[in-house]
């Protein structure tokens, strides 16, 4: 005759077991990655501790971004405000990351590049004020600083001077 | 910014931990709690009490974001606890329970805890911040928030600037601006990064700490050893401690004030410290204001009516959750009054949600979105395997959730998740929602969560011989 109670009872110990042993496996699985990633990032962070602000700047957002970024914070000061436009794609992020670079300077988003109305419509909506214009692009493409006039020019000339 | 001076970030992060060690002291709740516990607990009341502090005197009394309002506001709890000290309030130090030796488990969780955080202090550190929500809104706004020395910036308060998500919540932006303020640093000096970092081992803290209210000591060591290897809550960019996103302080300051309550009758300084981790959960993310309250309603619910008779709902019973309650709608308040003057406040949800979708989307995008939260969980860059074998655990350790707590834990972790299904039910692409925020929602539900999930361990690990199990307490 089956003892259902301790049928039942063994089962659900094998079940516990395969559960820890699932649980432990998936804990030792873990273990080898962090360590090597320890070990790797202490390391990375040792052998660059010593550098100052402009290397760390240069190396991880790249010579021509930290250049760009550096020149728009002198044209513009810290107090003052820009026009911001996407030169790149809707989710790159790029004007994000120009607004950040560029805080507490403030910007008027203006939209799109290829979204942007002609150069005369835009010309009369325009908010009055900022002198300058930032063209931003996804990482690590540069931002271009251009002056308000020189960018309905620009922007004239690439829709084809409608 | 050289070699020994990028270890400055630390001097942030004393900012909030020494006031907060002030703050345990003075409540009598948590001054009774084993250190790592307090330690833990100090870090996030001193970011509750010391950004929260600043957020308040700068929005009502146009105090300014400054080193003198700073290092005033962390130096008053040390103040009131020396002020304490000297009339002799205080259980000597030889009255605390001593805790017992770590075992092996515990050795083991604790030590690869530590070199995960290891891993994470080198990364903020040496590296600036190249994450995408904390460059593109919290960051930004602490940057314009120190520019003017307040938590009102031309910015926010006049139309038409270029600010993403402009009306979020701003304790941990005005924390990023203390410590940039008291550092003196740079426009690309990113100091604020240990102050994220340190959320990492203050959750874990959290979690083992609450874990081991109801279970084992082996339980809870094995869930926090599990847990800390996670690679999300700890390297991921989008969202764990090297970046400035605001879930993990969220879920440390939800789950820990929710922890807090979590008696069948809690003392007013338990009350106090609950109310004002959830006060800060209210002003750290948009959601942190339902769940402080959800939390609050649950731990109120579990203690008025569990198991005791309904003669004595009357009295003193309810007055620890009135004083977390004030405490959290005060909390409330400044966030609205801070919405208030901020004109585009919805601005960025208009063009992503429509609330028209609620219904029936809420269920009919079921089908289309479990698959899609399924591939999250068992993401193995973000989660490893994790999930798949805390299923297989809380499968097999069924029996172990069959405990008082099980309800109140399983609501307080539901919380986060229904926020997030509301959510996905009423956006214009809830796809991509659930690929750029599932994982931050489970994250905020993580402490609950992982309780949950010891209970079931400590059932599990009967089948081991009994020294595993010498500790192992069925409380209710």
């Amino acid at each position: 005759m089956i003892n259902t109670a301790a049928v039942l009872s063994f089962a659900g110990s094998v079940l516990r077991a395969v559960a820890l042993g699932v649980f432990a496996l998936s804990i030792a699985f873990a273990i080898p990655p962090a360590f090597s990633r320890t070990i790797r990032w202490v390391g990375q962070a040792s052998a660059v501790a010593g550098d100052d602000l402009a290397t760390v700047r240069r190396r991880y957002l790249g010579a021509d971004w930290v250049s760009a970024i550096d020149g728009i914070r002198r044209a513009i000061p810290r107090d003052g405000e820009y026009l911001l436009v996407n030169g790149g794609t809707a989710w790159g992020g790029g004007p994000y990351w120009v607004r950040f670079d560029l805080a507490p300077r403030r910007a008027r988003f203006l939209g799109l590049w290829s979204e942007l109305p002609a150069a005369g419509t835009l010309r009369r909506r325009l908010p009055q004020g900022p002198r300058y214009v930032v063209i931003a692009f996804r990482e690590p493409q540069p931002p271009i600083l251009l002056e308000r006039e020189e960018f309905l020019r620009v922007l004239d000339r690439s829709h084809g001077g409608d | 910014m050289a070699g020994i001076e990028k270890l400055v970030q630390l001097a942030g992060v004393a900012l909030f931990a020494v006031p907060g060690a002030a703050l345990v002291e003075l409540l009598p709740a948590l001054r009774a709690l084993p250190w790592g516990q307090r330690l833990a607990y100090a870090y996030l009341l001193g970011v509750a009490f010391v950004a929260g502090g600043l957020y308040a005197l700068s929005h009502f009394l146009a105090v300014p974001l400054r080193v003198p309002a700073i290092l005033t506001l962390a130096l008053a709890p040390a103040g009131g606890w020396l002020a304490m000290a000297a009339r002799h309030r205080f259980p000597r130090r030889a009255d605390h329970p001593r805790g017992r030796r770590w075992n092996a488990l515990q050795i083991l969780a604790f030590g690869m805890a530590g070199v995960v955080f290891l891993s994470i202090l080198a990364e903020v550190f040496i590296n600036p911040l190249r994450d995408w929500d904390g460059r593109m809104t919290w960051a930004a706004q602490a940057r314009y928030m120190r520019a003017e020395g307040t938590v009102d910036p031309a910015v926010l308060t006049q139309p038409g600037w270029y600010l993403t998500h402009s009306w979020y919540p701003a304790l941990m932006p005005v924390a990023q601006v203390a410590v940039l303020e008291l550092l003196r640093a740079g426009d690309d000096e990113h100091f604020f990064r240990a102050v994220y970092a340190f959320f990492f081992p203050v959750w874990l803290l959290i979690l083992y700490g609450g874990a081991r209210r109801w279970a084992s000591r082996n339980a809870a060591a094995l869930t926090t050893l599990a847990v800390a290897l996670l690679p999300f809550p700890a390297i991921y960019r989008g969202g764990g401690a090297v970046s400035a996103y605001s879930d993990l302080p969220l879920a440390c300051f939800y789950g820990a004030g929710f922890l807090l309550l979590l008696a069948l009758r809690p003392r007013l300084s338990a009350a106090v410290g609950g109310g004002l981790l959830l006060a800060a959960a209210a002003l750290t993310k948009n959601e942190g204001a339902p769940l402080a309250l959800w939390a609050l309603s649950v731990a109120a619910f579990v203690s008025v009516f569990a198991g005791v008779p309904r003669r004595r709902l009357a009295g003193g019973r309810w007055r620890p959750y009135m004083l977390a309650a004030g405490i959290v709608l005060a909390a409330c308040v400044l966030l609205l009054s801070w919405r208030v003057g901020i004109p585009d406040r919805f601005e960025s949800y208009r063009e992503i949600i429509s609330w028209s979708t609620l219904w029936p989307g809420v269920i009919t995008r079921v089908p289309l979105l479990l698959p899609k939260i399924r591939l999250q969980m068992l993401s193995l860059a973000d989660w490893g395997t994790f999930w798949l074998a805390a299923f297989v655990v809380l499968l097999a350790g069924w029996r172990g959730l069959r405990r008082r707590v099980t309800l109140p834990l399983l609501l307080a972790a539901a919380a986060p998740l229904g926020i997030a299904w509301i959510a996905y039910s009423v956006s214009l692409d809830p796809v991509e929602s659930v690929r750029t925020s599932w994982n931050r929602f489970v994250l905020q539900a993580s402490v609950p969560l992982m309780i949950l999930l010891t209970l079931a361990v400590d059932d599990v690990l009967c089948v081991l011989p009994g020294r595993w199990n010498r500790d192992r307490h069925l409380r209710p």
